[in-house]
């Protein structure tokens, strides 16, 4: 079952969800909406980032393939300019550093996209959203069902039934 | 130094040169008279430097002679040198080009590719010698002097640069006869129009791979020296003078 | 209508509805100041046709100057869009709250500028219609570009400081083009809707975005410093008199966060008079900005001093010519009146704390950016003015052209900026509410 409840500060709801892992809630089923930056304190809904671990993926890879390409263009059509040599680091490094952060941001994007999950939209949110309110939907077995409402209730939180989600 | 630059037989890549194209120009003989300017502009088709663009400063003089004066009347000198593309074994302005429209080939020449150019001006701006001249427009020869273009040299439209290529189509013709006759390619065979024109016979080119033409013994010599060595650019032409 | 309340004590809602009032309303003389951006755009638009048409020969540019204006242009622009980089990077990783509602606007700049002065390299080729050869394909020349020329490196740097730049406006704007979609109607609401990607607000996204902005900031700042660094490059890496200097990528950088500053001044001044956001940007912002110029206004004095002085104590004949020229010679009005704009006035009028206003903020932010559009005047053409050989020396004067495409770029740039405020909420709603909640 999905239980619904709309909250009206981000203290009382920071309570509900502590309460709730006690109760034996993952991360996993617990889902806030707001219009506002959901600040809660660090580690009460802990979901595990892989931010910056695409951002040095993406990063790496695209100054790797950047100086590889450079070096197979200079090599490919050798013309000797200026005396110097034809492959030269210190000459492309300059461009292998823009395009590794380049890839850093590519990697940051698509980390984005993935962990905010901008194409698997939960089908729970609010339509509309107001000011100064908190929207929280947990996911539970049937039988959880009356002591979610009590957990939930307990900490300042108003039941819903439905609150018109998205189509 | 100037012995160790005619010397030099490899590029910094270690290939060996098939030939190294060189000029040097004695100066104590140069008299300014600008035959060679103007043999230049003759041999290959440089756009018309009038009024006009010599007042702007758009005067286009692959060989020019700067002049320059020293003293005060009645105790004046003059002194003239004829500034050409010092086809530099270090050229400056062939790293910066984008597009590979300046390179050095296999024979030292500081090659200008006119298909390649899209017209950046960076190569302009970092030749020392300020030798790089550029088509601000399509070129336009009133009539009847469209009728004495060479055929060997194209014309470069507008937004391209262009410099002194040692008569690069000379250099291929003599080449390109020698091999259909047979016969190795001997010291003055091939001279640019400036060399040939000069009436003080001020000029030679030649191989300075060759130790025995004339452009090697010439840069031996005791007077000779070059433009702005100290800027490291290893200059191909000699200047041959009087210490002062 | 805004009262004299101080915004933190406001209700949400009505932030909400001040911030995107811009985006409902319009005055006529928003409509007047589009209609008279538009006419120079197209003027300096017929300008460049004809300077396409008839050759690059219409400019002003000649030997041995051969950059003239627009190179200067192109220093300048990227150097403006240093604006946002400083706010949103350093003020985010530096946690300064006040920078909050200024960010969005700093960005905005930023993205701008970079689009207006990107244009400049392709404006000033010889044969502008190839300027695509400078991209690496597999072509019929059987070539590659030479990654070894700094002007590769330019073309890599801009095009990633501009895609990162433009995601750095992006991303923040997702949260408010939700809300905006949701409180306006039409069009518009559906134009919001599209861009919002979709947002939900839920704490996955609040989390990703707020990592993602944490990592971009970083990255962002590392951009920003290497692509003016960059375009100096294309200037210190020629053995050019005074150009071959080693101190010139931290100076560009330096002198592009000094501009930026400057502009965003210009642009904070104008947002908070003509969208009365008076209560939004409070004579606190433009304090610090006034200060942090006041700051680059220093920091530029000290490398050009440092500059110079080597120059002048070096004594080496080539740069000394160069030096004269600017100092003492026909550039020397620019060259004093620079330093009159760059560091006296604002030294004065921000120094002394009586004198610190809105007001005069604004005027040293116009100061600023004529000394800094001099500074690169006298960079570019006083080298190129004097070459090594003196037989060779010559001087430069703007053509028509140049002054119409150049005062293009200016009208181009208050134009998307006007555009944008209307499209999009200037302040950050979701950040400001923060801020004004703690």
């Amino acid at each position: 079952m999905k239980l619904k409840a709309k909250f009206a500060d981000m203290g009382s709801v920071e309570a509900a969800v502590l309460a709730l892992k006690s109760d034996g809630v993952t991360p996993e089923q617990i889902e806030l909406f707001s219009s506002r930056p959901v600040e809660i304190k660090h580690g009460v809904l802990a979901r595990p980032s892989r931010l910056s671990l695409f951002a040095v993926v993406g990063a790496v890879l695209n100054g790797s393939l950047a100086t590889a390409f450079m070096y197979y263009t200079q090599l490919d059509y050798p013309l000797v300019t200026g005396g110097m040599p034809l492959t030269s680091g210190w000459a492309t490094g300059v461009i292998t550093f823009e395009l590794t952060m380049a890839g850093a941001v590519a990697g940051t994007v698509i980390a984005l996209l993935r962990e905010g999950r901008f194409f698997r939209q939960s089908k729970d949110a609010p339509e509309q959203m107001q000011e100064d309110t908190v929207y929280l939907v947990v996911e539970r077995a049937e039988s959880a069902a009356q002591r979610t409402q009590e957990i939930v209730q307990q900490n300042g939180g108003r039941i819903v039934a439905d609150w018109g989600a998205r189509p | 130094m100037a012995t160790e630059t005619a010397k030099a037989n490899e590029t910094t890549t270690g290939e060996a040169h098939t030939a190294r194209w060189g000029m040097a120009i004695d100066l104590d003989r140069c008299t300014g008279c600008e035959a060679c300017v103007l043999a230049c502009h003759a041999e290959n088709n440089i756009p018309l430097s009038d009024e006009a663009s010599s007042a702007m400063g758009r005067a286009n003089h692959w060989i020019r002679i700067d002049r320059y004066y020293e003293g005060e009347f009645p105790n004046i000198k003059v002194k003239y040198r004829p500034v050409l593309c010092q086809q530099c074994d270090d050229a400056p302005c062939e790293p910066v080009c984008p597009v590979y429209a300046t390179y050095q080939n296999a024979e030292g020449l500081n090659v200008q590719v006119y298909n390649r150019c899209v017209g950046t001006r960076y190569c302009a701006n970092n030749c020392p010698y300020t030798v790089r001249f550029f088509n601000w427009f399509d070129p336009v020869w009133p009539e009847p002097l469209e009728l004495q273009l060479n055929p060997d040299v194209s014309i470069r439209p507008g937004g391209v640069m262009e410099k002194c290529t040692f008569c690069i189509q000379r250099i291929q013709r003599g080449q390109r006869d020698a091999k259909h006759e047979d016969r190795a390619l001997a010291d003055g065979d091939i001279q640019p129009a400036c060399v040939q024109s000069c009436p003080a016979e001020a000029m030679v080119f030649g191989d300075l791979t060759d130790s025995e033409s004339k452009v090697s013994q010439w840069a031996e010599s005791g007077r000779a020296g070059q433009l702005l060595p100290e800027l490291g650019t290893r200059p191909r032409v000699f200047y041959l003078e009087r210490a002062k | 209508m805004t009262t004299l309340a101080h915004a933190a004590g406001r209700s949400h809602e009505l932030i909400r509805e001040d911030l995107l009032r811009p985006l409902r309303s319009t005055s006529p003389l928003y409509w007047a100041t589009l209609c008279v951006c538009l006419l120079v755009i197209l003027w300096a638009g017929f300008a460049w046709y004809v300077q396409l048409t008839e050759g690059i020969g219409v400019a002003g540019i000649r030997r041995p100057v051969y950059w003239g204006f627009y190179i200067v242009n192109f220093v300048f622009w990227i150097g403006i869009s240093h604006a946002g980089t400083l706010i949103s990077a350093i003020l985010r990783l530096t946690d300064a709250g006040w920078r909050k509602p200024v960010t969005r606007a700093a960005e905005a700049i930023t993205v701008f500028a970079l689009m207006i002065g990107g244009l400049f390299p392709i404006i000033h080729l010889g044969r502008a219609w190839l300027f695509y050869w400078l991209i690496p394909y597999p072509n019929e020349r059987l070539l590659w570009p030479n990654f070894r020329s700094p002007l590769l490196w330019d073309m890599t740097a801009i095009f990633g400081y501009v895609t990162g730049s433009v995601l750095y406006l992006y991303l923040p704007l997702i949260p408010d083009l939700a809300q905006a979609a949701a409180h306006t109607g039409g069009w518009r609401a559906k134009l919001y809707r599209i861009l919002s990607l979709g947002w939900q607000g839920s704490d996955r996204q609040w989390h990703a975005l707020e990592l993602a902005m944490k990592s971009m900031a970083v990255v962002i700042l590392a951009v920003a410093v290497s692509v003016h660094s960059v375009v100096a490059f294309d200037f210190s890496m020629a053995i050019a008199p005074m150009w071959h200097s080693t101190i010139f990528a931290p100076y560009f950088v330096a002198g592009a966060i000094f501009s930026g500053i400057a502009a965003l001044i210009l642009a904070m001044a104008s947002i908070r008079r003509f969208l009365h956001l008076e209560d939004y940007l409070r004579p606190m912002h433009f304090d610090n900005l006034a200060k942090l110029l006041l700051l680059m206004s220093i920091v530029w004095l000290y490398f050009t001093a440092v500059e110079h002085l080597t120059v002048w104590y070096g004594n080496e004949h080539l740069e000394i010519a160069v030096l004269n020229h600017r100092v003492a010679g026909p550039h020397a009005p620019y060259f004093w009146g620079m330093v009159v704009c760059n560091f006296v006035i604002p030294f004065i009028l921000l120094g002394i704390r009586r004198l610190r206003t809105i007001r005069t903020a604004v005027i040293c932010g116009v100061t600023v950016l004529i000394g800094m559009w001099l500074e690169r005047f006298l960079i570019v053409v006083g080298t190129l003015s004097n070459p090594p050989l003196p037989a060779a020396w010559g001087d430069y004067a703007p053509s028509w052209v140049e002054l119409s495409i150049t005062a293009g770029t200016f009208a181009g740039m208050v134009f998307l900026y006007l555009v944008f405020v209307k499209l999009f909420p200037i302040i950050e709603i979701w950040e400001y509410e923060r801020e004004a909640e703690g």
